[in-house]
């Protein structure tokens, strides 16, 4: 489906907006605020006196329950130290709840740094009742921000049983619930860009966006003017010649300027140069980021150094404005600049450097500023006239919204809009902010991390698309899929749906021409089958789930974990009695439904398959993208349901289908670099990644017209040199991370350190934490020794339980030791980018590649942070043995085939095959 | 009303320094708003800002403002000379 000439992408976008909000509001997690358990008050000693008093009260106290009467506890404590507020909750897990603990958690993981929002009864009725009042509702709720929660096991899953929010909210009197739902407001201020840009002139200044959505052709770009005056000015920034041609092509753009940077390239400091050249110019410049530590970065290079010379940033007007809700996000040299809603610290930091910036050239300043009395308050109106000059605004893209002069700007207003970190953001992620500017430089590297991508929230952008029964049919196709094909007959699946008789029907005509075998028999219960794959109507669940139901005897389930358990998959906008539920059923959770594996699936294909192909390597992730054609609706099942057989229309009705579902693919997971840059189409071979040429298509007026100003960072500053050698063969092809400077170190910085396995294959390895943890103290240790200047060490890992296991690991040995000349950070291998370290450790966790782990974008992130020596902890030799597997096979199979390894496999290999290499030519230095 | 804070005789707050510096740029022969900027060392880029933030000191009536240019009053004049004498 190409875009409509009049609409272009906005429709997508659009539906895709609304229905996550829809999602949202759909059901959301409230919580009732309870009491916490309370231990007895110690008795005040009155010394004889009072003592009628005194002994009714002990009475009271003993035998509260039987008077019904008890202390009055307050359900919110606050913790002196922070400031924080815990409160404990009671969420309705035994029935509105019960089997969606999972969807509990992940509500509450999805609402932490953002608000939860307190109730009284009544709003918690209307929340339920009508989401959209609820929204209008003025005053609004008072909401407080999550920082975190506390969790319980119960019954082997996990519920949230405490909040732990960022401040005593002030109307927690009043409170009885108090909702969690994940943030609103980005999704309203992408939505209110949309459509200032639908209602943009198609020649005023939000024209390129325009061209972006779809909605006007590229004919109406205008042409690049030259931009004298530029190179003399950045020569003196003593930029290398890439560097140098970047900037040149920011400043000459009229439109977009598409900047490349891998690791280390200097992407900040080519984003300040453009900058500073901007503000020369009399420029007003955003700069945004999706990460914090992105722009702090920006920030602390922006401003000069103490004592840099000719650098004034009051001359040159570069003192940013830093926007975050609170500071403590910030890294430290931002923070002097920050703005929030609530305090001012920027008004103080101008007041320093006027102060600074008038003793210096003004005698008579310093005599009056010699008199200063800090202590006196008043409004110095100097400070703030000069305050009032918010040339360069930093934040985060939604974040900075919230920032008054930014949210009253009128669209186009700024000059310029700098983004870094581009890969990272989808379409209207940058749309909400890119309207406010007219010129749009955009800096990133595809080949690191791209937007997160919430599969389940994604799969909700297809609701419209897909029938609720149509969207049954391929989640039944996708469970099959995804169930272990020697016990896939064995499969016990109660569907639960308006129609059996239909959707049976149109089930089996799409298990058939999907091409699924060795499926359990499908039926309505009405027509009496009672085992596979049962769909019966919402009022027959009971009766249905009693025969389902194995009454004894053996079972083999596809789901080990839950034997004799009966998953139960409802019909979108059907609601069940969960009472009658069986003790180990659950409920097919959105996230294993159709929808959501098309995005999960589609999403690690579209960002594997191009390096697979350029690596001449099989990628196991890969080959599983043949599945993505269970999931997608298939011609049988959608003539099945229109109650036609099958014909050209029903054809020609999937074929739109299927090219709907990939724009909205591209709206949601696709990073505006790839929109603007070009989607890599000729690399997908599978639906409905390679309908991504719809999209790409009508694009490609606009690629050309940014195509001169598309540059790229080739040189690197940040790694050794011998840090910097496999990542530039393996995910740049030898076509960018030169090294940029001679490398000053000794020897090959990279070790490969086996642990074994500790035979569990979870997400944490405890073997791990403990080897790390003792290398870390020797350098400690070591660094002490030598006088070194403290160290930073960045431990990376793929999972979160094991970032919590490394935690509580290095926690314990500082509290045994202090570990002084080191800086420790833990972080996953998802939040690592923008990061650096002088030593980088990484806890592999598993001796398997998982799904996950088969992402090369993830991978050249975790291993281009390190500066001087990189340190791998893990089962090396399982991977290499598998990798020598997978060779051996090829030289048997002979020429012309392609290794199938783990992307882990092929990474260590390599790393080996350089140790090795170095250890020939240097046999001393060799560790 | 008990004074929160007790002045130190001869300290000046951030404000009276700004006011007094802003008054001695502006000096007894005055200037066009936009110059103040410039005569307090400042970048000319910062000309117009500054030119707004002379607002407070004419509404307190410590300058006046006439066309674009802006000239000390008597009690500007007077606030000068007794607390940074020797500024004109």
């Amino acid at each position: 489906m190409e875009s409509n000439p009049q609409q272009g992408f906005v429709p997508s976008i659009r539906a895709s907006l609304d229905a996550k909000l829809e999602r949202l509001l759909r059901r959301p997690v409230i919580a009732r605020v309870a009491l916490p358990a309370s231990k007895p008050a110690p008795a005040p000693a009155l010394d004889g006196l009072f003592d009628l008093f005194h002994e009714l009260d002990d009475t009271l106290r003993a035998s509260a329950p039987a008077f019904g009467v008890g202390r009055r506890r307050d359900p919110w404590r606050v913790d002196p130290e922070d400031g924080t507020c815990r409160v404990r909750i009671d969420i309705d897990y035994d029935d509105l709840w019960r089997g969606c603990e999972r969807e509990v958690m992940e509500a509450a993981s999805g609402t932490i740094e953002n608000c939860v929002t307190l109730l009284t009864d009544v709003q918690r009725l209307l929340l339920e009742r009508s989401p959209r009042e609820f929204l209008a509702l003025n005053p609004a709720p008072e909401v407080v921000e999550l920082v975190d929660f506390e969790r319980e096991l119960v019954g082997g899953s996990e519920r949230v049983v405490e909040l732990i929010l960022v401040e005593a909210p002030r109307g927690r009197a009043h409170a009885r619930h108090i909702a969690i739902v994940p943030n609103l407001i980005p999704l309203e201020r992408q939505l209110a860009a949309l459509d200032v840009i639908e209602l943009a002139p198609e020649t005023g200044a939000l024209a390129p966006l325009r061209v972006l959505t779809g909605l006007s052709d590229a004919s109406c770009l205008r042409v690049p003017s030259p931009s004298p005056g530029v190179e003399s000015a950045v020569v003196a920034d003593r930029l290398d010649e890439f560097q140098l041609e970047c900037v040149r092509k920011a400043r000459a753009t009229p439109h977009f300027a598409n900047i490349q940077g891998p690791p280390g390239s200097g992407k900040t400091t080519v984003i300040t140069t453009i900058i500073r050249r901007a503000l020369a110019a009399g420029e007003r410049v955003l700069v945004v980021s999706p990460t914090h530590v992105a722009v702090d970065n920006v920030v602390e290079k922006l401003t000069p150094r103490p004592g840099a010379r000719g650098d004034d940033d009051l001359e040159r007007r570069t003192l940013p404005v830093r926007y975050a809700a609170r500071p403590k996000k910030l890294l430290e040299s931002a923070e002097v600049y920050w703005v929030g809603p609530k305090k001012e610290r920027r008004a103080a930091t101008i007041s320093r450097r006027l102060q600074r910036r008038l003793c210096a050239v003004n005698p008579l300043a310093k005599r009056l500023y010699a008199r200063l009395d800090k202590d006196i308050a008043g409004s110095a109106p100097l400070s703030r006239a000069v305050a009032d000059v918010q040339s360069v605004i930093c934040g985060t893209p939604i974040g900075i919204l919230s920032y008054n002069p930014v949210k009253t700007a009128a669209p186009g207003e700024f000059d310029l809009l700098v983004v870094d970190e581009v890969s990272k953001m989808t379409l209207p992620e940058f749309l909400a902010v890119a309207v406010k500017a007219k010129r749009w430089v955009l800096v990133g590297d595809p080949q690191q991390l791209p937007p997160y991508n919430s599969a389940e929230e994604n799969g909700a952008t297809l609701d419209d698309l897909l029938s609720p029964e149509l969207e049954l049919v391929c989640s039944v196709g996708a469970i099959l899929e995804r169930a272990n094909p020697a016990v896939r007959r064995d499969l016990r699946l109660l569907v639960v749906c308006t129609a059996p008789e239909r959707v049976a029907a149109a089930a089996l005509a799409h298990i058939v021409e999907v091409g699924l075998t060795g499926t359990p028999r499908v039926g309505a219960f009405a027509d009496g089958v009672r085992s596979g794959i049962v769909l019966c109507a919402p009022d027959e669940v009971g009766e249905a789930r009693g025969f389902v139901s194995p009454v004894h005897g053996r079972d083999r389930t596809h789901n080990p974990d839950q034997p004799g358990s009966v998953r139960i998959l409802v019909q979108r906008g059907v609601s069940i009695p969960r009472p009658c539920f069986g003790s180990g059923d659950r409920l097919v959770e959105p996230r294993l439904r159709a929808p959501a594996l098309i995005f999960e699936n589609a999403f690690s294909v579209y960002h594997a398959q191009p390096w697979a192909i350029r690596a001449e390597q099989k990628l196991p992730v890969v080959a599983f993208r043949h599945g993505l054609a269970k999931y997608l609706p298939s011609t049988a099942a959608i003539a099945s349901l229109a109650g036609d057989g099958l014909s050209q229309d029903s054809a020609a009705v999937r074929a739109a289908l299927v090219d709907a579902i990939a724009e909205r693919f591209a709206v949601n997971v696709v990073s505006v670099y790839d929109w603007i840059a070009g989607i890599p189409v000729e690399q997908l071979d599978v639906a409905p990644l390679r309908n991504l040429e719809g999209i790409a298509r009508p694009l490609a007026d606009l690629r050309a017209a940014v195509e001169p100003f598309v540059g790229t960072l080739r040189k690197q500053y940040r790694m050794d040199a011998s840090l910097s050698l496999v990542p530039r063969e393996l995910f740049y092809f030898g076509e960018a991370l030169e090294d940029g400077l001679k490398s000053r170190l000794a020897g090959c910085r990279v070790r490969l350190l086996q642990v074994e396995a500790d035979g569990l294959d979870g997400e944490f390895n405890r073997a791990e934490a403990k080897a790390i943890c003792e290398l870390l103290t020797r350098l400690n240790s070591l660094a002490a020794g030598n006088d070194e200047p403290t160290q930073r060490i960045l431990v990376i890992t793929p999972y979160r339980a094991q970032e919590r296991e490394l935690r509580g690991a290095i926690a314990a040995v500082r509290a045994r030791e202090a570990l002084v000349h080191i800086d420790v950070e833990v972080c996953t291998l998802d939040r690592c980018q923008g990061r650096e370290a002088e030593f980088v450790f990484i806890s592999l966790v598993r001796n398997r590649a998982t799904p996950f782990m088969d992402a090369p974008k993830r991978w050249n992130v975790a291993l281009t942070r390190a500066m001087q020596g990189l340190f791998i902890f893990g089962d090396i030799d399982a991977f290499l043995r598998e990798a020598a597997g997978a060779r051996g096979f090829v030289a048997r199979q002979g020429r012309g085939q392609r290794p199938k390894m783990s992307l882990l496999a092929r990474i260590l290999e390599s790393y080996d095959r350089q140790i090795a290499g170095y250890a020939i030519q240097h046999p001393r230095r060799a560790g | 009303m008990i004074p929160l804070y007790e002045r130190t005789p001869g300290k000046l707050s951030r404000e009276e320094v700004e006011t007094l510096c802003i008054l001695a740029a502006v000096g007894p022969t005055g200037c066009p708003g936009g110059q103040v900027a410039t005569r307090l060392g400042l970048s000319p880029t910062l000309a117009a800002a500054v030119d707004r933030g002379l607002e407070p000191l004419v509404s307190t009536g410590l300058l006046v403002r006439s066309d674009q240019r802006v000239d000390l009053s008597d009690a500007g004049r007077e606030l000068l000379r007794s607390e940074a004498p020797g500024a004109n």
